[in-house]
């Protein structure tokens, strides 16, 4: 096996022996710079929010999904500032991914812990339409966000917070709309299309970025 | 930078002049091609200066540009095939500028020892031995700890180690 001088030396051969010329400069005419961040925070929060305050005033609400209704309105509570601050987690050029994983964390528990278990009477499959309608709702905001997210780089971990950020009112409007209180309903038809929005836009990452800023 | 974001346009072209061939060096280790590394320095720089509102004062420069260049890097890889090794391995046209003859063999195992390595441990490699960044602008450019870069460039050594085990230099 080789030393690791020696392989310095094999990389400083080959590699070591490239070229550094510049290129020549891009032309800046017309260049635009792109939005702050903090405007793309701003799209994002008022984009997940718009969602709840244009759908809740025209839908039955529910408080028997949860065990109290202390409960229910905390973690209405706690959604709300979900869509407000995860377009800033989403947006904030040194993003942490702890961040972005703690506050999904944090809404799937509290929103699992305090689930009633209250059913509906109806066969476990009708619920899916909570799937669908979360991601009906979610449609508009998802669209921001991907745009929002045109204006980064990539990077996997802005891809799903973005997305998650978009989808977050849509659970907002579920989580006060819908009456059935089981954990497996709430599980399967609330959180698992809330994090599924963050995988489908990881796919939908391919789409090119106008900057490779992070 | 600073002065930059303050509207000096002259400062853009002096961050140009100082970095530009750098990170086009940079970008020829990570994609393999002199002409794809010359487009995508134009694009970091673009890049740079459409974004240039997001650069916080209390940041390095350094750390953030090459941030900038290592995503450009990998969305072309991305959206590429690796089409720059030739048939017979070697290192295409326009990328060998070494005060010697060019050795085909040696090019050929160490581009495809290279290739074989995870993206972040030839990053570090590269980063750390060709461009001169420390460890910590490293963690500070790919946002991890900078324990994290210096096991990811040990076990980039290491894995080199063993795929250059028969290479004489």
């Amino acid at each position: 096996m080789k030393s690791q001088t020696e392989v310095g030396a094999a990389l400083d051969a080959v590699l070591g022996a490239m070229g550094q010329a510049a290129p020549p400069a891009p032309s800046l005419a017309g260049v635009a710079v792109l939005p702050s961040w903090r405007r793309l925070a701003l799209v994002l929060s008022v984009g997940s929010l718009a969602v709840p305050a244009a759908i809740l005033p025209f839908v039955s609400w529910s408080t028997v999904q949860h065990a109290s209704v202390p409960a229910s309105w905390l973690v209405a509570g706690i959604l709300v500032l979900l869509a407000a601050v995860a377009g800033v987690v989403a947006a904030k050029p040194r993003m942490s991914v702890w961040a972005v994983t703690a506050v999904m964390a944090l809404v799937a528990l509290v929103t699992l812990a305090n689930a009633s278990g209250v059913e509906m009477n109806r066969p476990f499959f009708a619920g899916a339409t909570c799937g669908v309608l979360e991601f009906l709702y979610a449609a508009l905001p998802l669209a921001l966000s991907f745009w929002v997210l045109r204006q980064f780089a990539p990077l996997r971990r802005r891809v799903l917070a973005t997305a998650v950020a978009g989808s977050s009112g849509a659970l907002l409007v579920l989580h006060l709309h819908c009456a059935d209180g089981g954990l497996a309903h709430q599980a399967l038809f609330h959180l698992v299309p809330w994090g599924l929005t963050g995988v489908l836009a990881l796919l939908v990452r391919r789409l090119r970025p106008a900057t490779f800023a992070p | 930078m600073v002065s930059f974001q303050q509207g000096q346009s002259t400062a853009y072209d002096t961050l140009y002049a100082r970095h530009a061939g750098a990170v086009r060096g940079y970008l020829t280790r990570l994609v393999q091609n002199a002409a794809t590394a010359a487009d995508l320095t134009q694009a970091t720089f673009l890049s740079v200066f459409r974004a240039r509102d997001r650069f916080s004062g209390s940041q390095r420069f350094k750390p953030w540009l090459y941030a900038i260049a290592t995503n450009a890097a990998r969305d072309w890889r991305r959206h590429a095939r690796f089409e720059t090794v030739s048939e017979d391995g070697a290192t295409p046209d326009g990328v060998y500028d070494g005060p010697g003859p060019r050795d085909v063999g040696l090019e050929r195992q160490v581009w495809r020892a290279l290739e074989s390595l995870p993206e972040a441990q030839r990053e570090a490699i590269v980063l750390h031995r060709f461009q001169g960044l420390s460890f910590s602008e490293i963690a500070e450019l790919a946002q991890v700890s900078e324990s994290a870069v210096k096991v990811r460039a040990h076990r980039g050594y290491e894995r080199l180690r063993e795929l250059l085990a028969e290479v004489k230099p």
